[in-house]
Order: C-alpha cells, then sequence, then structure tokens
C-alpha cells in the first residue's frame, strides 16, 4: 500500500474511533438518560405586547400559573396566554375587560377547538360532554336543539326521563351538588358560548400534559366510589397491578399515534377507552369502543355496540389471544345479564307495592327505594363495571352478591308491609 | 462511455449540482410539512413552510436564467435566508424543548423535537451558494467540507434519534461509524488527493449509500410494526423514513462535489469575473 494511501487510513480510521468514542462520552455522561442537566429559556420566554403583560404580572400574583405554562408543551410550541384566554366567535357575553385587554376567565372547549378541533369534535359526540351534565341537570337550562344535537330525546322526541333533574339531586340539594355531582359531572357543564364541556377536567391547567392525562388516576378523580368504581376496580385488576408496579417503565409521554406495548405494557383507562394503539385509531369520544351501557338501570347494547366492540377487540388483541378476548367478553355478557334480572326482580317487588298503594312515588321516600336504587345504581353497576374490567372482588362481594342481599332485604321488607296492611 | 458520461457531467457540473439542491429543498419541504402538521403549522412553524418552495424556485429560476443578475442576487439572497431559517430553526426547536426548571439534556436534546433538523436548511443553502458561486479547487474544496460538514450532521441527527432507544439494537450504530468514516475522508481529501484516495473516498461513500438504503428498510419495518398499516404519526415520531435517506443524499453529493471541473467553463469563468475587475 503506498504510504499516502495508508496514511489517510490511518487517519481517517483514527479519527473515527476518537469521534465515535466521543459521541459513546457524550451519551453516557451528558446527554444519557444518566446524564446532566441544565437550563435553558423556554420559547414561552420571549413573550410579547399584552401577552408580556400578563406573564409579569401573575408571575408576582400566581406565580404557579406561570410556572405550569412554561413547563407545557404549549409553551414549547409558541402558544401564549392569549391564544387561549382571547375571546373567540360566539364569547361576546363571556369576555371581560382585563387592564384594558378583552379575556375569557375561563376558557371553553370553543378555544381549544382553534387548534384542536377534532378532538373537540370527538369530545363533544362523546358521554362526557353533554350527557354527563344533563344526567345531573336534566333538561333544564337546554334548548330543543340542544337536546336533539346531543341526542338528549327519546324515539317520541321527548327529553330522556321526562327532562327531569337527577332525583339525587334533588335529594341533597344545590348547595352539597355543587361541590359533589356537578364537580365531575361539569366535565361536560354547559357553557355561556354554548359549548358543552371542559378539557380541563382531564388536561389539567396549566401544564396540559399529555402523560397526566392518561395516567388512570386523572381518570380516578371522578371514575370512583359505590355507584362507578372504575379505578378502584382498575386497581385490583392485573392489568392494574402491573401499572402500580412499573409506573416508570411506561412511556406516558409517547407522542399520540405512536403508542404500542413497548410504551404501555399494559393499559390505563385512556390506553383502552381512547388512545391510539397499536393500529387502532385513537378517538377522545370515551364511548366509541363501548359494546354495552352499563349505567342505566337496566343495562343494554349500544346502538353499534358490535362494531365497538371490534374496535376494543383490536386493542386488546395487542396483548391477549382472541380465545381469551372471547371468553372474558362472554363471561361479562352473562354477568351483565344476571345483574338485569336482579334489577327486574327488585323492580317487581317494588311496582308491586306500587300498584297495590303501599309505597308512594315520592322518590326516596322510603327505605325500600333507597333499596332499590342502590340495587341498580351501585351493586349492579359495580357488578357490570367489574365484569367487563378483571375487577373479581366488585364482580361478587362488591356487586351481585349485595344484590341477592337487598333483594331479600327488599322482598322481607315488601312482606312486612303487606302483612301490616 | 465513462468518458462520455464524465465529460457531460463536467459541462453541466453547477446545473447539476444546484438541481440537486432544488431536489434537497423539495424533500425536505415535504418532510417539513408532514412534521409541522402535527400542530397546524402554529406560528413560527409555518417559516421553513414559506421558505422551501421560494427556495426551490430561486434555485429554477437561477437554472434558467443564467446570466440574469437580478435573478442572481435574489437567488444569493434566498440562499442566505435559507441559512437564517436553519439557525433559527435550531433556535426554536432547543428552546421548544425547554421548561422553566433545569432539564436534562437527555430530555432537551433526544427526547422532543429534532434539534438537528433544522440545521438542513442551512446546510443546503450553503451548498448551494457554493455550487453557484465558486469554481474550480476551491469550489472542490468547499463543496467537500459542506458534504463533510453534512454528513457530520447526520451522524449527530442519527446519533441522537438512536439514543432514544438507547442504541438498541446495536445495529443501530452502524451509521454512527460510517458517517463519521465519511465525515473524516471528506475532510481528508478536500485539497488534493490522488487515485487510491479518491477510490477510499467513493467506496466510504458507496458504504454510506448501502446504509442509508437499508436504514430506510429498518425504518419503515419498525414503523409498521405491530400495525401492518400505516400510520403518519408513527413515521414521524418513531422512524422518519428520510433520516436514512439523508445517508444515500449525502454519498450522492459527496460524489458529484468531485466531479471534475470544465477547463472550458472554468476558462469563461474567469474571463467574465476579470471583466467585472476590470470595469469596476
Amino acid at each position: 500500500m503506498q504510504q499516502r494511501t495508508r496514511r489517510m487510513v490511518v487517519i481517517v480510521g483514527i479519527g473515527t474511533i476518537l469521534i465515535v468514542s466521543l459521541l459513546y462520552l457524550t451519551y453516557h455522561f451528558i446527554i444519557g438518560p444518566k446524564g446532566l442537566q441544565t437550563s435553558v429559556p423556554t420559547l414561552s420566554a420571549a413573550t410579547l405586547g399584552e401577552n408580556k403583560a400578563c406573564v409579569e404580572c401573575h408571575q408576582k400574583e400566581n406565580p404557579g400559573i406561570i410556572q405550569q405554562y412554561h413547563d407545557s408543551k404549549h409553551s414549547g410550541s409558541g402558544v401564549q396566554c392569549l391564544d387561549c384566554h382571547k375571546p373567540v366567535k360566539g364569547q361576546e357575553t363571556m369576555a371581560k375587560d382585563h387592564y384594558k385587554v378583552s379575556v375569557v376567565v375561563e376558557p371553553s372547549p370553543l378555544n381549544c377547538a382553534q387548534c384542536h378541533k377534532d378532538e373537540v369534535k370527538q369530545f363533544e359526540d362523546s358521554n362526557h360532554a353533554a350527557k354527563s351534565w344533563y344526567s345531573v341537570q336534566g333538561a333544564k337550562n337546554f334548548t330543543p336543539e340542544e337536546l336533539a344535537k346531543y341526542h338528549l330525546v327519546d324515539a317520541k322526541g321527548q327529553p330522556i326521563n321526562g327532562g327531569a333533574a337527577n332525583p339525587v339531586f334533588n335529594l341533597i340539594g344545590n348547595d352539597a351538588s355543587a361541590q359533589s355531582c356537578e364537580v365531575c359531572h361539569a366535565i361536560g357543564q354547559k357553557n355561556q358560548d354554548g359549548s358543552f364541556g371542559d378539557c380541563t377536567k382531564c388536561h389539567l391547567r396549566h401544564t396540559f400534559d399529555v402523560a397526566q392525562a392518561r395516567q388512570p388516576e386523572t381518570c380516578g378523580q371522578c371514575h370512583l366510589g359505590p355507584d362507578h368504581p372504575q379505578i378502584e376496580i382498575y386497581n385490583e385488576s392485573a392489568h392494574g397491578a402491573y401499572y402500580q408496579a412499573n409506573k416508570d417503565k411506561y412511556n406516558l409521554n409517547a407522542p399520540a399515534g405512536t403508542l404500542t406495548v413497548k410504551d404501555f405494557p399494559t393499559p390505563t383507562c385512556a390506553t383502552c377507552h381512547m388512545s391510539a394503539f397499536g393500529s387502532v385509531q385513537g378517538t377522545h369520544d370515551v364511548g366509541l369502543r363501548l359494546n354495552w351501557n352499563l349505567t342505566p338501570e337496566t343495562a343494554s347494547v349500544r346502538n353499534d355496540g358490535a362494531s365497538h366492540q371490534q374496535t376494543m377487540n383490536a386493542v386488546c388483541l395487542n396483548c391477549h389471544a382472541q380465545p381469551f378476548i372471547d371468553d372474558v367478553m362472554s363471561k361479562a355478557d352473562k354477568t351483565i345479564t344476571l345483574t338485569n334480572q336482579n334489577v327486574k326482580k327488585g323492580k317487581a317487588i317494588v311496582q308491586d307495592l306500587r300498584d297495590t298503594g303501599l309505597l308512594g312515588t315520592k322518590p326516596f321516600g322510603t327505605p325500600l327505594d333507597f333499596l332499590y336504587f342502590e340495587l341498580w345504581h351501585h351493586e349492579g353497576r359495580r357488578a357490570r363495571f367489574g365484569a367487563v374490567m378483571g375487577g373479581a372482588d366488585y364482580v361478587n362481594w362488591n356487586g351481585i352478591y349485595e344484590q341477592q342481599k337487598a333483594l331479600v332485604e327488599m322482598q322481607s321488607q315488601a312482606d312486612a308491609l303487606k302483612a301490616k296492611h | 462511455m465513462i468518458d462520455r458520461l464524465n465529460k457531460s457531467t463536467t459541462t453541466y457540473k453547477t446545473s447539476l449540482l444546484l438541481g440537486t439542491m432544488g431536489f434537497n429543498f423539495l424533500l425536505t419541504g415535504v418532510d417539513v410539512l408532514m412534521a409541522h402538521s402535527q400542530n397546524n403549522f402554529f406560528r413560527w412553524e409555518l417559516i421553513p413552510l414559506v421558505f422551501s418552495p421560494l427556495a426551490v424556485l430561486a434555485i429554477l429560476a437561477r437554472l434558467i436564467f443564467r446570466s440574469n443578475t437580478v435573478v442572481k442576487r435574489v437567488f444569493q439572497t434566498v440562499m442566505w435566508v435559507g441559512v437564517l431559517v436553519g439557525v433559527a430553526g435550531t433556535f426554536f426547536h432547543l428552546t421548544g424543548n425547554a421548561t422553566s426548571s433545569s432539564e436534562s439534556f437527555y430530555r432537551l436534546l433526544i427526547e422532543g423535537s429534532p434539534v438537528a433538523a433544522p440545521i438542513a436548511f442551512a446546510g443546503i443553502s450553503s451548498y448551494a451558494l457554493v455550487s453557484e458561486h465558486y469554481r474550480g479547487t476551491a469550489r472542490r474544496s468547499k463543496l467537500l467540507i459542506l458534504v463533510g460538514l453534512g454528513f457530520l450532521g447526520a451522524v449527530v441527527a442519527a446519533f441522537l434519534d438512536h439514543a432514544r432507544l438507547g442504541f438498541i439494537p446495536s445495529y443501530t450504530l452502524i451509521p454512527i461509524v460510517s458517517g463519521t468514516l465519511a465525515v473524516m475522508s471528506c475532510f481528508y481529501i478536500k485539497n488534493q488527493a490522488d487515485c487510491m484516495e479518491t477510490n477510499i473516498y467513493l467506496s466510504i461513500l458507496l458504504l454510506n449509500l448501502l446504509v442509508g438504503i437499508l436504514g430506510f428498510g429498518f425504518h419503515v419495518l419498525g414503523d409498521l410494526a405491530g400495525t401492518q398499516s400505516i400510520i403518519w404519526a408513527r413515521f414521524l415520531y418513531r422512524n422518519p423514513l428520510l433520516g436514512p435517506l439523508l445517508f444515500c443524499n449525502l454519498s450522492l453529493l459527496g460524489g458529484l462535489s468531485i466531479l471534475p471541473e470544465s477547463a472550458v467553463m472554468l476558462e469563461e469563468s474567469r474571463r467574465k469575473e476579470s471583466m467585472v475587475v476590470s470595469s469596476t
């Protein structure tokens, strides 16, 4: 080999080894997972005009807001305060003059829709939106057009449940409801601009962090308790147990549309019900993958339940074989049917007493009313949710067993009433 | 046939180089269109989208109206703007990954927006400016420096991207090694090189061309894995399609950069320059 050639080979070779070694050391000590930290100005630090005034004032008044905002992906993309807080079309009545700047204090989905149009549309179609608010407030404050738009009318065109407010809402009163039912159901609140919903129920402001929204604890803010204990059921299930033990292995920040089992070894709530996962498209319509409607007195299969189930099936297939999925779903169907039968029995007991005038029609007027209500609203739902989400304890001890016990108690009370009269 | 090919490419070397840069701007524009569409081209993200077609048009105009001074000035201005776009984009991507508290370099450079991507605009613009302005060994030398820097950028991009996976599987190290070989060889032969050195250089370029094609295959398979369907978010955020093809592109540019300069064109260029100097 000529000298020049040899020199080239040596210099290029050694140079390559040195550079690759340098890159390795850089990864290992500086930029890798165990590397160094530093502080770099955020893009949002370069705010201009009125936005600059927002940041300067609120930095002193409410530093938490500014800190959260600077930490957000919104900030990284150059979204500034007035991008969300300036009134859009339809928000004329919501706009307030705030130090000579017109602002909307609590942005509604219309503000979010400026950039997240698809997500807002999907959300509007879901049970998280108007339906959630209706289930507490009834048809009060809904226009006929809104009732029709959000499918809140029955086959005869009348508001569902006669348009009445939830009997529990009436039972506990406005003040208690404002701090209980309405806190969660406000995810679908009616806003002054005519929109329904509050995106910040899941995407907590001002970080609006996707990773936080994907965590089951977020859903668990509301999906808990004796009547819809989804978070308790999840925590009890194998999915939840794995999540608790291996949280740090989850890539909660993975960009939407890219999630696979490597990012989510077991599903969180969002994975099954919303996220794009594997080849399944994502959605903000939380009912789009559900076969059953489990919350009413009698559970029923949804209109497009079969196709919804196919979509859910596609999510399950990422980890489970088809025979396993079929087995679980068929057993769940049987459990749900059993809860319906128990509710039917309870209803027959109560109806018999009402028909014979032994029981009044005032909601929650007697202990029997509470027993029947909880038969479907608490025990029935617990068994149903436990059946579909792998919560064995909730199927039986908190579900079917409690239903059977309640039926015995109801029958006993009914017999006592009949004997008395 | 090779001689005839050599003669024709030599004659049209400048056009070939500029045309390749136009094609590069086109592909980069498509890449940015896909990437920035995820945020609906919010505010500053429009900049590269507006710039890319302008750059393509400027190059086309320069190719068609060779002797028009106005077109030349516009072309140079647009290319210098391209350098600024590349630098500004790097700044935006870096600050976009930052938060109000101290963050790890891992978060700043590896997760989030690809920090090494926007500088491509600066690289392509610089290459176009050098191709258009210089001739002879000066051009060859500068182009090779730019190709070397381009390979360095590709190595850094591959390094940061593959660091997300912790360099698992281990073949993700291949483009880093082959790219670094290309960087070293570009800088080595930027001045004169004999036949053997040129052959080694071309072999390294060929290696990188193959690495790019192989990488493209790996990326596509990786994106489709577990889905059996095309989901664009995966191609954007997981294994970018155009990333490995950058190595193929740079290999091509590396080859074009060492095309012999046409003696006739060189003489004409020198005569034009001396006429300009004497008239001033």
